[in-house]
């Protein structure tokens, strides 16, 4: 397995020289991130289809590599530049397709609040002053998954693992009826306790 | 970014107190929006909000900090979700079949570029314009069939002729010209005016 710390570019040129675990290294780097993305602008909530979406991404983005018609590289010339900006560019043009497919998915746009404009805010929704010149590069992805991993320490082995259980999306009911050490606590305990939790994510940086 | 000053009044101790009943303040009132910040963790969440939808939501409309609260909740929670998605078995499964399929799909594209595979696709439209040509002019040289199709390289038009010899919709006449080639009967009747 190539070195999980190499370059999208060098990952690149590796598979293409015939190291196919160096796509896998690079498909896991990014899956996630795309599918976080795709979640965002997609009108479509079906898993599958980002599924879809992130693998026709994969293979339009290595096919025009592989063709010469886009050379990564980390120059901002034309036909040439990152391999990640190419990767998100080719995503969002496969999933507005998709969209257009799916016109009848679109959200009503009264029916849910819209997003504030987010005027402190980079253009990935980042505010600026959260990550240095050298960690531009990071996705909001990143930025979330970031904030949890600060957090952790923080909690309490109680808050950890309502923390844990509430990811894998079980209901306060189900884990007030399942779990041995929350058992004890109260539907409306578990509830402040996460709300808890939700506070200090929202303070971590 | 959201920085909902309201909702981080409230200390630790607070929820070690009595526990409260869904949407009603924690704190005793004193933050005005705690209700709605604990009834937007849990419609994100997918759980009872303790409240009428409508009521969030008009709040929503008009406080600022509970609709970035409301959005960066969201967008955590999905992280939180992928996370724990991303340790299940089935997950490292998936990745792997999925780079399976990418793969297989680079290793197709490279034998379609030089092997049959995708071939009938680019005799297809050679093939057509070589008919209309013929059609047109009613008898060619075969040795001006490259010619004729200038705009395809001399493998596409030789292997368009050879496809419509196949499929016996052209036949080869010798003509003191040359060997040529011209239409067969059933083809020329598809010509419109060849009826007329």
């Amino acid at each position: 397995m190539p070195d999980n710390q190499l370059s999208d570019e060098a990952l690149v040129q590796a598979f293409l020289a015939g190291d196919s675990p160096a796509l896998t290294v690079l498909f896991e780097r990014y899956f996630d991130p795309l599918k976080f993305y795709l979640i965002k602008i997609s009108w479509i909530h079906d898993k599958n289809v980002y599924e879809d979406i992130i693998q026709q991404t994969f293979m339009l983005v290595l096919r025009a590599i592989k063709s010469g018609k886009f050379k990564p590289d980390r120059v901002g010339l034309s036909r040439r530049g990152k391999f990640k900006s190419y990767l998100f560019e080719t995503c969002r043009n496969i999933c507005w397709q998709e969209n257009k497919k799916h016109s009848q998915c679109m959200p009503a746009t009264d029916a849910f609040p819209k997003e504030p404009d987010q005027e402190s805010a980079g253009p990935s929704g980042i505010p600026d002053d959260v990550f240095t010149q050298r960690d531009m590069d990071v996705s909001p992805y990143d930025y979330y998954r970031y904030k949890l991993q600060k957090v952790l320490p923080e909690l309490n082995d109680e808050e950890k693992r309502l923390l844990i259980l509430k990811s894998e999306g079980k209901s306060y009911k189900e884990i007030q009826e399942q779990d041995q050490v929350l058992g004890k606590h109260s539907i409306d305990y578990l509830m402040l306790m996460m709300y808890n939790i939700k506070k200090k994510i929202n303070k971590s940086r | 970014m959201a920085k909902n000053n309201n909702n981080n009044k409230t200390s630790d101790a607070a929820a070690k107190k009595q526990p409260c009943a869904i949407g009603r303040p924690a704190s005793g009132g004193k933050d005005k929006c705690e209700k709605y910040g604990i009834a937007v963790m849990n419609l994100v969440m997918g759980e009872d909000i303790g409240m009428p939808q409508e009521e969030l939501f008009a709040h929503l409309k008009v406080c600022k900090e509970c609709r970035s609260d409301l959005f960066e909740w969201r967008d955590t929670y999905t992280v939180m979700r992928m996370e724990a998605d991303a340790k299940k078995p089935e997950h490292k499964q998936k990745v792997t079949e999925m780079v399976a399929r990418i793969e297989k799909d680079l290793l197709c594209d490279v034998t379609k570029a030089g092997q049959t595979a995708d071939r009938n696709m680019e005799i297809g439209k050679p093939a057509g314009d070589l008919w209309k040509i013929i059609a047109r002019e009613k008898i060619i040289r075969v040795a001006d069939i490259p010619q004729k199709l200038i705009k395809y390289d001399i493998d596409q038009a030789y292997a368009a002729y050879g496809w419509l010899g196949k499929e016996k919709k052209v036949e080869i006449v010798y003509h003191e010209i040359g060997k040529c080639v011209k239409l067969t009967k059933d083809e020329e009747a598809k010509i419109p005016f060849a009826n007329l």
